[in-house]
This record gives structure tokens, sequence and C-alpha cells, in this order.
């Protein structure tokens, strides 16, 4: 069933060293694949001689004017079984929610049509189903439709990305999944059938943390924010003192902040009430906290 | 600090336009064009949809083929982008501060009106 595979010592070189290597991948869909095996020997053959062998086309799918990049490879006699290598770009749901099921289908159903290789994610935030020729791309399609999936990012809006936020975060400053999904679902028609002079992309990001690096990747960028104070919680703040102390304090957090909201004082400078109780032994002054107060207190100990 | 420090109460999302990456002018970050917008009803929620639809149309109309928002930005001036997408333009968008002294003064006094009226109405 497959054949015997070519030599790719470069490749190979790859896979030495500390991290895991994307070869190991290749060969493993390799040694059942005759379009695998092809496909590195391609990628050999560019690693020799510096060029990349790939070109475009149009490929896609009924009704849709985008969503598959079309790859038709310039040495097909040298490597047959890899001659049309193209990539379907799915939507992924909004924050990337998978279960197990969902992504065991996904395995099959790339199995039985193209190679095999599933990318999560690419850059513009497209599952990238990488290998399959052009025959295969509708058919495809059509089962990862019925599970529940669109192709993205045609040549006009691209797909866009939501942080996980919401859902697990507590930073979210708003519900990011349905942004996404409100504002994408109004420009499908955008996508799918393109008109616009080149790309447009939305990104969705919970906080100013900005996981989605949306300020930098979106022509429109929506990223959460307050615009009423920082709050803070003292039993976690004294929490993280005592695990990371004041270096970190100092250096990672007060001095980190862009609008310089955090300032460090000693503890007697603080304003206090008859909450604190300050007590000696032979060694320091005590100070214990009765209850919360409304600013981080630095407890380094004053003697 | 999870959880020690963490977001205020009053929450919504900032917007910002015209990030790109490398190709042609290289990278450029978005700006800010909406400093703040609430999301907690689904007539905030219509709002986004309505600003992603208005720079859409205008990118469709104005922008050049193969020109990205930012590099349309970029030539026609952030101002006449902002009045095409119907946004308010506010002086904390000015990057940089003029360096000439000199100051046109005629309509002083009706500009001055009008940002009066505008800080009240917030």
């Amino acid at each position: 069933m497959s054949k015997k595979q070519h030599d790719t010592p470069m490749l190979d070189q790859l896979e030495s060293g500390p991290w895991p290597s994307f070869v190991t991948g290749l060969k493993r869909l390799a040694k059942d694949s005759e379009y695998m095996t092809d496909l590195m020997g391609q990628l050999e053959h560019s690693y020799k001689t510096r060029k990349g062998y790939w070109k475009g086309g149009t490929v896609g799918v009924f009704g849709y004017g985008g969503g598959v990049i079309p790859r038709f490879s310039e040495v097909a006699e040298m490597f047959p079984a890899s001659k049309e290598f193209h990539t379907l770009r799915i939507q992924p749901p909004a924050g990337m929610h998978y279960n197990t099921d969902v992504l065991r289908k996904m395995c099959d159903i790339w199995e039985k049509h193209g190679s095999g290789l599933i990318a999560f994610h690419g850059q513009s935030g497209d599952i990238m189903f990488q290998g399959a020729s052009t025959a295969n791309v509708q058919g495809a399609f059509d089962e990862l439709n019925e599970l529940g999936f669109d192709l993205g990012a045609g040549p006009a809006v691209r797909t866009s990305m939501s942080c996980v936020g919401a859902a697990r975060c507590e930073q979210s400053c708003y519900d990011e999944a349905r942004a996404h999904r409100q504002v994408l679902n109004t420009f499908l028609d955008d996508m799918h059938r393109p008109a616009l002079p080149y790309k447009f992309k939305f990104k969705f990001s919970g906080c100013p943390n900005d996981c989605m690096n949306s300020i930098q990747r979106a022509d429109m960028a929506v990223i959460g924010t307050w615009r009423d104070n920082i709050r803070t919680d003292e039993a976690l703040a004294r929490k993280w003192f005592d695990k990371h102390g004041m270096t970190e304090l100092v250096n990672d957090v007060v001095s980190r902040c862009p609008t310089k909201a955090i300032m460090l004082k000693e503890s007697k400078d603080v304003c206090r009430g008859p909450k604190f109780r300050r007590w000696r032994s032979a060694t320091r002054t005590h100070w214990k906290l009765t209850t919360a107060i409304a600013c981080v207190v630095c407890t380094a100990s004053t003697s | 600090m999870t959880g020690a420090l963490g977001t205020g109460v009053d929450k919504g999302v900032t917007i910002l336009m015209g990030g790109k990456r490398t190709l042609k002018i290289g990278d450029l970050m978005g700006t800010v064009v909406v400093p703040f917008l609430p999301m907690k009803t689904d007539e905030d929620y219509e709002a986004l949809v309505e600003i992603g639809q208005k720079s859409i149309d205008f990118f469709a109309e104005n922008a050049l083929e193969h020109e990205r928002t930012g590099e349309m930005i970029e030539r026609i001036g952030l101002i006449n982008f902002l009045e095409g997408i119907g946004l308010e333009i506010d002086p904390s968008m000015v990057s940089t501060p003029r360096t000439n002294p000199y100051v046109r003064t005629d309509g002083w006094d009706d500009e001055v009106a009008k940002i009066n009226a505008r800080k009240a109405a917030a």
C-alpha cells in the first residue's frame, strides 16, 4: 500500500534537538500514504534547491467564492502522488471550544478525503485541513458541513478569532463569543461571495491582555476594557506576595502597569483604622490585617 | 496577580481599527476609534455590528484594489475615515500636538461652545 520513502536527510535533521518536530508527524502519516510520502519528497527537494514548487489556481466548493487555498505542484513528474495539495480553511467555534468527539470526527473525515494533516489554527483563526486533491474538496466540505462547520476566509472578510474569555477567564469584560458570532454571521455573505477590495479581519479579545493580538492583526479590533476603578482582593494579594516576593512585585507588576495605577507604600504610610493590630516580638514588628482594605499594601515588615 | 487584581465593574469594549501585518507599508497597530462602548444589552451588541457594517461599506467604496484598511486610513487621513464611518473625533486621538505655535482664531468661540456642549452632554 505504501511506496518506498524518499531519502530526506535535511528533513531528518530537523527531528534532532530538544523540541518536537512537524517532520515526525509527517513521517507517521507517510508510512501508510503515498500522498504524504511524495509530499515529503517535494519538501526535501525544495529544501535542497531553495525554491518553492507550488502554484495557485482556482479551487472551490459549490456556491462559494473562496475558502480553499489551491496548491498545484510544479514538479509533479518527480512526485506524482502529491500533485494537488489544497487546503480547506474552516471557521473554528468562537472561543475555540471543542470536545474530543468533534475532533475525532474531523480526523476521520480528513483521513478519508485528504492527507490527514490538520493545523489548529492558522494565523487568521481557521482550522487548516491541509492536503486534498481537487476532486475530493467538495466531498470533504460536505461532511464537515454536516458536522456543523462552515468554510471561512475567502479573499474578503476573513475568519475571526475570539478568546476563551467569558467561558473561563475572570478578566473577561464582555461576551466575546457572542460578539464574534453576531458580527461575523452578519457578514457571512461578504465572506463567501467576496466583493471587497482586499481582506478585512475582525478580532475579539476579552480584556487588554489581548490574547488574540487583535491590535496588531485586525482591521477592526474589539478589546474588552472597563472605565471605573480596578478591583483588588487583599487575601489573594497577600498569598501572591508570600509566593513571589518583593522583587517580582516591583519589577513585574508595579513597574509594568502602563498607566502607573499601582503604587508601592510602606504599611506605616497607608491610612488605617481600628482594623489593624500591631504587636512586637523579639525579632520584628508584626502587622495583622483583620479586615480587607481597599488597596494592595506592601507587606514588608518595618522594624 | 490572578484574582488579586481584577477588572472593574463598568465593563465594555474599546474598538481599534487599521491593524495590519508587514506587506507594502510595514506593520501597523490599530488606532482607537471608539474609546468605550458598554456591552451589556442586545442593543449594545447590535451597535457593534453597526460599526462593523459601516466600516466594511466605507472600505468597499473607498479603498483601492489590494489596499488594507490601515493603508487607506494613512492615505485619506483619520479624520476623513471617522467622518465616513460616523464616529466622533476626540481630542485624545491626536498622536502628536502641533509644533507650530501660530493658530487661527476665527471660529474659536464656536469650537469652544461645541466642546463645552459635548462635555455637558457626556
